[in-house]
């Protein structure tokens, strides 16, 4: 599998294919059974020759049942960037791998794929931190994990949650769970309409349990302790 | 002709899902509507029990999928209404025996012929639900005013907007008024903010259900029937007329109590 054709278009039979599928502006390639490191090597081949028609786009990669370790998910993800080749997904069945793959901070649900690049948009706030936008309600089973700050125009729903290394802002209710400063950045705030959160942090700083504040509110940290700035009317 | 699909699913078990199916389409069937509905649960069949079809049933979902028989062999017509049609479910197979692409190509086979085709899905988010999901035209998520049940209606409305099937409608299914008075029951209001979607209808509990169910007469047929009046008003809305929402914690209209005592009801 590893020779290199010289002839792009008479030695495709010999070539291992993949499916390729396209969601919204993400393409998903399917990786089926086989030796990951073998099946790695053939799908980068596979990009490399059809870079015209692959570009600089965003992949999705399904990887079935296997268990991955950390290290071939950035295996993945490091020879996918090499080609300029964004990985935003992996999608499995198997838990270690979704938890691996989460802590690269890559969607592991097909549907947060449709939703979000949908929706999502990316902006660039003062200082150059990267933020998102969501413009709909996060309902429950929906998890934004990323590493800037994440603004959602809607509810962060119970069963949802975000986890922003920056600030999170909510033109809506939070009831959810929201993690700002997930590094330890203890200049991340929390703003709401609504809160009254199943968990929220801000750094290591936890909110006192069933808080429940009906006025927008922005919540920052003061000598690691909770501050928080309520509006009334 | 050209039927509207409509799926009627929930996330959890147990709310309501075939019962709500069974009396919508019998509701659009008596408003003289042709009516197919579908019994997605595959393997844990009961549209056909609560319809009152069980001993009717020659060949199921499966046998069409697999082209065992014509779709229309395994539609089974009512016995009450002559225009409203159950394809059943198998019971000896699991969810994986079709695909969504097949339950597509089942609707459309079937749509020119009917004004409405309902499918109760199962309860969950996996292959069960996409296969209901899959032919819809329009999706209505059904549940109970309790903590759980409105938190796998919330991850369903999810997966509806991710299938963009959405956005749905809501039917708020056992509200006890009594219960929800005492505080030990989620407002209709609660529920509705967080869910955030078109009410189509909210359903009183009511031993009548129950009773009409292990009966195989669909609560809906009943006239005095609270739960069967507003399933009555769901169907009429689904048929685009406006109709007001049903009073729930009226226990038992004054007029009608009254009107009754004259013989005026029946």
């Amino acid at each position: 599998m590893k020779e290199t054709s010289k002839d792009n278009t008479k030695d495709k039979k010999k070539r291992k294919e993949f499916r390729i599928k396209g969601i919204r502006d993400v393409l998903m390639v399917t990786i089926e059974e086989g030796e990951w490191e073998d099946e790695l090597d053939d799908l980068l081949e596979y990009i490399k020759e059809k870079k015209d028609f692959f570009g600089s786009a965003k992949l999705a990669a399904d990887v079935g049942e296997r268990k991955l370790k950390a290290t071939q998910i950035a295996d993945l993800r490091d020879g996918l960037a090499e080609q300029k080749i964004n990985l935003v997904a992996v999608f499995t069945s198997s838990a270690q791998t979704k938890s691996n793959a989460r802590s690269f901070g890559l969607e592991t649900e097909p549907e947060a794929i449709r939703i979000t690049t949908k929706n999502k948009m990316q902006i660039l706030p003062d200082g150059g931190e990267n933020a998102i936008i969501y413009s709909h309600t996060l309902r429950s089973g929906t998890s934004v994990n990323y590493s800037g700050s994440v603004m959602v125009v809607g509810d962060v729903n119970p069963g949802a949650e975000i986890i922003a290394g920056g600030s999170v802002l909510v033109w809506g209710c939070i009831r959810g769970k929201v993690i700002a400063g997930s590094d330890g950045d203890e200049n991340a705030v929390i703003c709401a309409l609504e809160v009254k959160p199943l968990e929220m942090r801000i750094a290591n700083n936890e909110i006192k349990k069933n808080t429940k504040i009906k006025n927008p509110v922005k919540i920052n940290c003061q000598n690691s302790e909770l501050n928080y700035t309520v509006w009334k009317q | 002709m050209s039927a509207h699909i409509i799926t009627i699913t929930s996330g959890k078990g147990g709310v309501g899902k075939t019962t709500a199916t069974a009396n919508i389409s019998v509701g659009l069937a008596e408003m003289g509507k042709k009516v197919t509905c579908i019994d997605s649960d595959i393997g844990l069949r009961n549209l056909d029990v609560v319809l009152g079809l069980e001993n009717r049933i020659v060949y199921d979902l499966v046998d069409v999928v697999e082209g065992r028989c014509k779709v229309n062999q395994a539609m089974i017509r009512d016995k009450r209404f002559e225009n409203l049609f159950l394809i059943p479910a198998a019971q000896t197979r699991d969810k994986n025996a079709i695909t969504p692409k097949e339950m597509v190509t089942l609707c459309e086979s079937i749509r020119e012929e009917m004004d409405f085709i309902l499918i109760d899905s199962p309860a969950g988010i996996e292959g069960g639900f996409k296969n209901a999901i899959a032919p819809a035209d329009e999706a209505i998520v059904i549940t109970n005013p309790d903590v759980s049940a409105v938190r796998d209606a919330d991850r369903i409305i999810g997966l509806i907007e991710a299938a963009e099937k959405g956005p749905a409608r809501l039917i708020l299914n056992r509200v006890n008024p009594e219960m929800v008075k005492r505080g030990d029951m989620m407002e209709s209001d609660d529920v509705l903010e967080l869910l955030a979607i078109k009410l189509l209808g909210i359903v009183p509990d009511d031993d009548n259900v129950l009773i009409s169910t292990n009966k195989g007469q669909p609560v809906v047929l009943n006239e005095k029937s609270r739960a069967g009046q507003a399933f009555k008003n769901i169907a009429e809305r689904l048929n685009g007329k406006e109709v007001p929402f049903l009073d729930i914690n009226a226990k038992d209209d004054f007029m009608k109590r009254l009107s009754r005592v004259f013989g005026k009801e029946n």
